[in-house]
């Protein structure tokens, strides 16, 4: 997925560069060509967020905006020529996207930039007004749309008859006979004065007014007689309106429009008098007022007003200067918009903060500034609006202050935007503050279990019980988990190989659970030194390697029987879930491995001959050491194997059936089915597919579900070779709770080496000698054995090259080959 | 020696369907060369326009609404371009003259004017041309010579066969002593416009994403357009790796081209008609029909004044693989094929030659109101100066 966008977003900044030349060339119809590309290959982007694909379009409007900017200070003849023709396509973009108020005010400000030059008649100012006008209707936006109208009849000096005009006429009258008589000229008043403010005049009240009245003189003769006599009192209205006096008309007439759902007149209302308000030094009453307005907006569903009306109290404190109380006011509503999942009105209060808040100039600064971004992140993880650099501020306030990890907080630091850090304090401040820090406090939490749910945008549920006693510990985390942004890394990390550590991977994916996790996971301590503790992800689905998680001391998969279940499985199920199953006495194997030595195969230009296509040689070396290795154990009643080409579709199925493995171990090749991947298959020799719901039904004969181990290498139905196949392991992990297997030992990389075989032994070694019967702790003791062993290697290497005078500390991070091995099903299950 | 040493130089014009030659009469080449193509302000190649009313703004801020030559470079890419003679707006030309003669500083009623016509249409053309100069501009008086004749006279002979290949038309015709045929001239539906569009269709198979208008792929073949003398060759010499045909550009949008085997074979229609879908004769077998028009005797002699006018004649290697397919046709009969230099303005050479050998003598066509015209002009600008007075 990210080399394909990554290609994607090559190609768009490639063409956008292009298409910027162009312009500025005066190559209108080149740069058309080269953005159409952009556009034409965003409809087939499926991968692509509609929010992308929404950022790139505008990324072409802005391109011709600033083209009609350059024009703008052009003195040539033929300015007015490419002016006309830029004016067009921006338009046209805009229109195809329904973004009408965009498009009204760039004629808005086309209008207002050449009203004032005399060769412009009023008449054409006013029909480039015109369509607008009725895009506005269109679109909904009836009061602006009789704004504009009201506008034009000001340019033009009459009032000129036309579909759009009457049909906004209709709708006023309509609102207006709603109102008292004594609110309809106050109202009428707003609304004119609200028309004026089209024209950006400076003008003071009393030649407002003016402007007003002359406005109401052009309009009387348009509207219906059924309003026209309201209308003419607002003249007399206007000469003689105290705004002490009619302030608490004008709270029940915003009241009155609020209780009728009018929320787009309550708003332009609350604008104007909020503005009359602040004129007569009333500051504190105009925000309490649109503080009101905005919360009761919100609350009846009318989001947008809401944010208008914050966008009102933040424009009143900008002028004032209040930095801190506009960061509050758009959090605030930040938390509001992302409660009621108003994703675009969450992004742009976001916006507003970054806008007012400064970044941190000293160390003290910076808690509060990163605990601010933290609390964004938690925000837009919700929605599923997280950027990368939310991402990094994110990590650097966890990682700084929460967990006083350094290395991590320096990454995190040095990931974040240059333009961002310029105006930052210097790192090197941070560093040595962090260097005092005190280590965050451990508590202590014994059980044996702990199961954590993990849901894509959702809270993060813990639940911590011991399978003999009836205590149960539930926590519930009030920040959210966010696994899209971390997928991304990851898929960069195995796709590009960019130069990360797998410990510092598994920190970011640590830090990135909640705090309220973080914590749990920390304290967490088994009850009895004999029994690992489990610990079992809950997950919607799977593409991050829970094992890999690094708490600060060790791996999750070195310190916990880890294992994973997909799907909306619900905590309290858990409690039914932590029942032990008695083990099974003896155990009986079968092993089958590289089905395909032989067939399939392909013709080879270099040896000219024809060689096998999928032959994993090194699978049948790990099959057969498996089996000499399974031989000395008293408790195995018997062992099996089928290995290539002799195994035949009804061989293999023949055999599980008359055997009754505890454990089905295969190695090789397995074709993923990415529409159902219960049906993916393995390809017998002779060609025919044995399809894993084939086995499973077989399964299902037995009294007790084997536990089925894929050494696998994916490849998908065309042939390819899937790599980081982490999703698709989730997927075939998740067959387990589906067919009711016993569980799937799997794993996202697939590698057939001495590490790989060890950790297998290890693992047989558990569960074959009878000392665990559990699958989660064999696993565990398997990874644990193998990275002893390599310690013990390295530390035998190390200790050769050591001298007496130097000291050298050996530095163990972590096993890609343990981390690869997944388990899906319960940890503690028994075999 | 000049028919009337006493009235003004008279002006020739050569208007070609894509280019037109306007120079006084007696010099030795014409002294402007400018594309016959119009664009108006306001007539934009992007259709899609949401507030159409923006256009009027054009009508307030440029004066002069209508570009040509030059001009139309600047806004090629913006404007539509139209070739009026192509499709006769009279309107257009109308504008197109009066530009060029205030470009020039002539005064049509003061000026005689020569015009070129074309093999093909040339009646209802001198017609309306006619009425034109003398009821729009008062031109004194008008003379119009066939182009043929013009290029035959270039070669001081009176017998040949001309063909012509234009950008709108293929014409080929056979003079004898002064004498068109009885058949008349030969026209072949393979132009100089269909191979543009064929050679624009060949790079939109190559390359998907270009999107270049007529004007701009004129460019291109005219950059790259060559014969070869066998097709079949030159493709296995391409097949075989070679690179002697490779041209490489860059498009403006930075998308670069590479044409080999397109350069010839985008000329190939007038050798092999069927490439373009044409039922149409190939080229040497129509101007072999054209000698054959008149009879054995004569034939020798036409064989060996074939002359090559227009813009298709200027692609390179056009002489060497004409020579060379003629003589398939005629292999006992010496076969020339003439292609002098500065062909393109072949035509207006001619007239500007016959101009000045006095060949033209009385045969102007005089404007029989010129006087009256120009009496009403003077005062009608009179009394407009008085009342401004």
């Amino acid at each position: 997925m990210s080399q394909k966008s990554l290609n994607f977003s090559e190609f768009v900044k490639i063409q956008m560069l292009t298409g910027q030349k162009l312009l500025r060339q005066g190559s209108h119809s080149w740069a058309e060509a080269t953005f159409d590309e952009i556009l034409s290959s965003l409809e087939r982007q499926k991968d692509l967020s509609s929010k992308s694909k929404e950022y790139i379009r505008s990324l072409v409007v802005q391109a011709w905006q600033a083209r009609i900017q350059d024009l703008n200070r052009d003195q040539s003849p033929e300015k007015w020529l490419f002016l006309c023709d830029a004016y067009h396509h921006v338009l046209f973009l805009l229109f195809q996207n329904n973004s009408f108020k965009e498009i009204a005010k760039i004629c808005q400000s086309l209008v207002l930039s050449l009203i004032s030059q005399k060769e412009i008649s009023r008449e054409t100012l006013a029909s480039i007004l015109d369509p607008v006008s009725e895009f506005l209707l269109k679109g909904g936006f009836r009061r602006e749309a009789l704004e504009i109208q009201l506008a034009m009849m000001l340019i033009r000096g009459s009032a000129k008859s036309s579909d759009t005009l009457n049909k906004l006429l209709q709708y006023l009258a309509s609102i207006v006979l709603k109102l008292g008589l004594n609110f309809r000229p106050m109202f009428f008043y707003v609304l004119f004065d609200n028309a004026i403010d089209f024209f950006k005049l400076e003008a003071d009240r009393s030649a407002r007014n003016e402007l007003v009245s002359s406005l109401i003189e052009t309009c009387r003769n348009a509207v219906s007689l059924d309003i026209r006599d309201p209308m003419a009192q607002t003249s007399k209205f206007i000469h003689r309106f105290q705004i002490r006096e009619v302030k608490d008309d004008f709270v029940k007439l915003v009241q009155k429009l609020e209780i009728l759902n009018e929320f787009d007149w309550a708003f332009g209302i609350i604008r104007n008098f909020a503005r009359l308000l602040i004129e007569n030094g009333l500051v504190e009453e105009a925000l309490t007022l649109s503080q009101e307005f905005s919360e009761f907006s919100i609350r009846r569903g009318f989001y947008q007003f809401g944010f208008q009306g914050y966008g009102l109290i933040g424009n009143a404190l900008a002028e004032r200067g209040k930095k801190n109380e506009l960061v509050a006011l758009w959090y605030g509503a930040a938390r509001m918009f992302a409660r009621s999942q108003q994703a675009d009105l969450l992004n742009e209060s976001i916006k507003k903060i970054d806008e007012y808040l400064d970044p941190p100039q000293t160390f003290a600064d910076s808690q509060p500034y990163f605990e601010t971004y933290n609390e964004i992140w938690n925000l837009k993880s919700r929605l599923g609006q997280t950027i990368e650099v939310d991402f990094w501020k994110m990590i650097l306030f966890r990682a700084l202050f929460e967990e006083r990890d350094i290395k991590i907080a320096k990454l995190a630091w040095n990931s974040l935007p240059e333009a961002f850090k310029s105006k930052c304090h210097p790192t090197g401040q941070i560093e040595d503050a962090i260097a005092n820090q005190p280590k965050p406090l451990v508590g202590k939490i014994t059980h044996a279990r702990l199961v954590i749910r993990l849901v894509d945008q959702q809270d993060v549920d813990i639940y911590c019980t011991s399978p003999k006693s009836e205590e149960y510990l539930e926590i519930h985390s009030p920040e959210p988990w966010n696994c899209a942004e971390l997928e991304e890394i990851f898929s960069q990390i195995l796709a590009r190989q960019r130069d990360l550590e797998l410990m510092v991977f598994g920190r970011l994916i640590y830090l990135n659970l909640p705090g309220e996790v973080r914590r749990t996971i920390r304290s967490f301590k088994s009850e009895s030194v004999q029994v690992p503790p489990h610990l079992l992800f809950i997950m919607d689905k799977f593409s991050l390697p829970v094992g890999l998680i690094h708490d600060g001391t060790s791996f999750l998969n070195l310190k916990f029987a880890v294992s994973s279940l997909i799907g909306p499985t619900s905590l309290r199920g858990t409690s039914e879930m932590t029942q032990d199953n008695p083990a099974a006495e003896k155990l009986r194997l079968l092993f089958i491995a590289n089905l395909n030595a032989k067939d399939p195969r392909i013709w080879d230009e270099k040896t000219q001959k024809e060689e096998p296509l999928y032959c994993l040689s090194e699978t049948e070396e790990e099959v057969n050491d498996l089996i000499q290795f399974a031989h000395k154990y008293n408790n195995v009643e018997s062992i099996s194997y089928l290995i290539g080409a002799q195994a035949t579709k009804d061989k293999i199925l023949a055999t599980i059936r008359e055997l009754q493995p505890n454990i089905l171990h295969y190695a090789g090749i397995l074709f993923y089915v990415e529409e159902n991947p219960g049906e993916s298959y393995l390809l017998a020799p002779e060609g025919k597919i044995i399809s894993l719901e084939e086995i499973f039904q077989v399964f299902e004969e037995f009294p007790v579900r084997p536990l089925l181990v894929l050494n696998v290498k994916l490849v998908s139905k065309k042939g390819d070779f899937i790599l980081n196949a982490g999703y698709e392991a989730g997927q075939l992990g998740s067959l387990q709770s589906k067919y009711f297997l016993t569980g799937v030992l799997t794993r996202f990389a697939p590698i057939f080496n001495a590490d790989s075989l060890a950790l297998f032994k290890g693992f047989y070694d558990c569960l074959l000698s009878r000392k665990v019967p559990e699958i989660g702790v064999a696993v565990l003791k398997g990874g644990q054995q193998l990275v002893a062993d390599k310690a013990l290697q390295q530390a035998i290497t190390m200790s050769r090259t050591l001298d007496d005078k130097e000291t050298k500390v050996i530095h163990f991070g972590g096993d890609l080959t343990a981390a690869s091995f997944l388990l899906f099903g319960l940890p503690w299950r028994k075999i | 020696m000049a028919d009337d040493a006493e009235s003004p130089t008279p002006l020739i014009l050569d208007l070609g369907s894509a280019t037109t030659r306007i120079g006084r009469a007696g010099e030795e080449l014409p002294g402007t060369v400018i594309t016959t193509e119009i664009a108006r302000a306001g007539d934009y190649r992007f259709k899609k326009k949401v507030i159409p009313a923006l256009d009027n703004l054009l009508e307030d801020f440029i004066k002069d609404p209508f570009y040509f030559g030059d001009a139309i470079h600047r806004v090629r890419d913006l404007l539509n371009i139209e070739r009026f003679m192509v499709t006769n707006n009279w309107t257009a030309l109308e504008r197109f003259l009066e530009h060029q003669f205030n470009l020039l500083a002539i005064d049509p009623q003061q000026t005689p004017m020569i015009f070129i016509l074309p093999a093909k249409e040339g009646a209802t053309l001198s017609d309306r041309i006619q009425r034109l100069m003398f009821e729009r501009f008062n031109v004194p008086k008008i003379f119009f010579v066939a182009s043929v004749f013009c290029v035959l006279y270039t070669l001081s002979s009176d017998s040949g066969v001309v063909a012509s290949l234009g950008n709108h038309h293929t014409v080929i015709q056979s003079i004898l002593k002064g004498f068109e045929s009885e058949v008349g001239p030969l026209e072949m539906d393979v132009t100089g416009e269909r191979i543009t569009d064929y050679l624009g269709m060949m790079i939109g198979k190559r390359h998907i994403n270009v999107r270049a208008s007529a004007g701009e792929l004129q460019e291109i073949k005219e950059k790259v357009a060559i014969f070869v003398r066998d097709v079949m060759d030159a493709l296995n010499m391409i097949d075989n790796g070679s690179t002697k045909f490779q041209f490489d550009f860059t498009l403006p949008n930075g998308e670069s081209l590479m044409l080999d085997k397109e350069r010839f074979l985008c000329v190939e229609p007038y050798f092999q008609p069927n490439r373009i879908n044409s039922s149409a004769q190939p080229l040497p077998a129509l101007i072999g029909e054209a000698i054959k028009q008149f009879g054995l005797a004569q034939r020798p002699e036409l064989a060996s004044k074939i002359i090559l006018t227009g813009g298709g004649s200027i692609i390179p290697n056009i002489v060497e693989r004409l020579d060379y397919e003629m003589k398939k046709i005629f292999p006992n009969m010496e076969v020339k094929i003439i292609a002098p230099a500065g062909r393109e303005h072949l035509e207006w050479i001619g007239a500007s030659q016959l101009y000045s050998k006095g060949g033209i003598g009385d045969k102007w066509i005089p404007n029989k109101n010129w006087e009256k015209r120009l009496q009403k002009a003077k005062e009608s600008k009179d009394g407009k100066e008085e009342r401004v007075k």
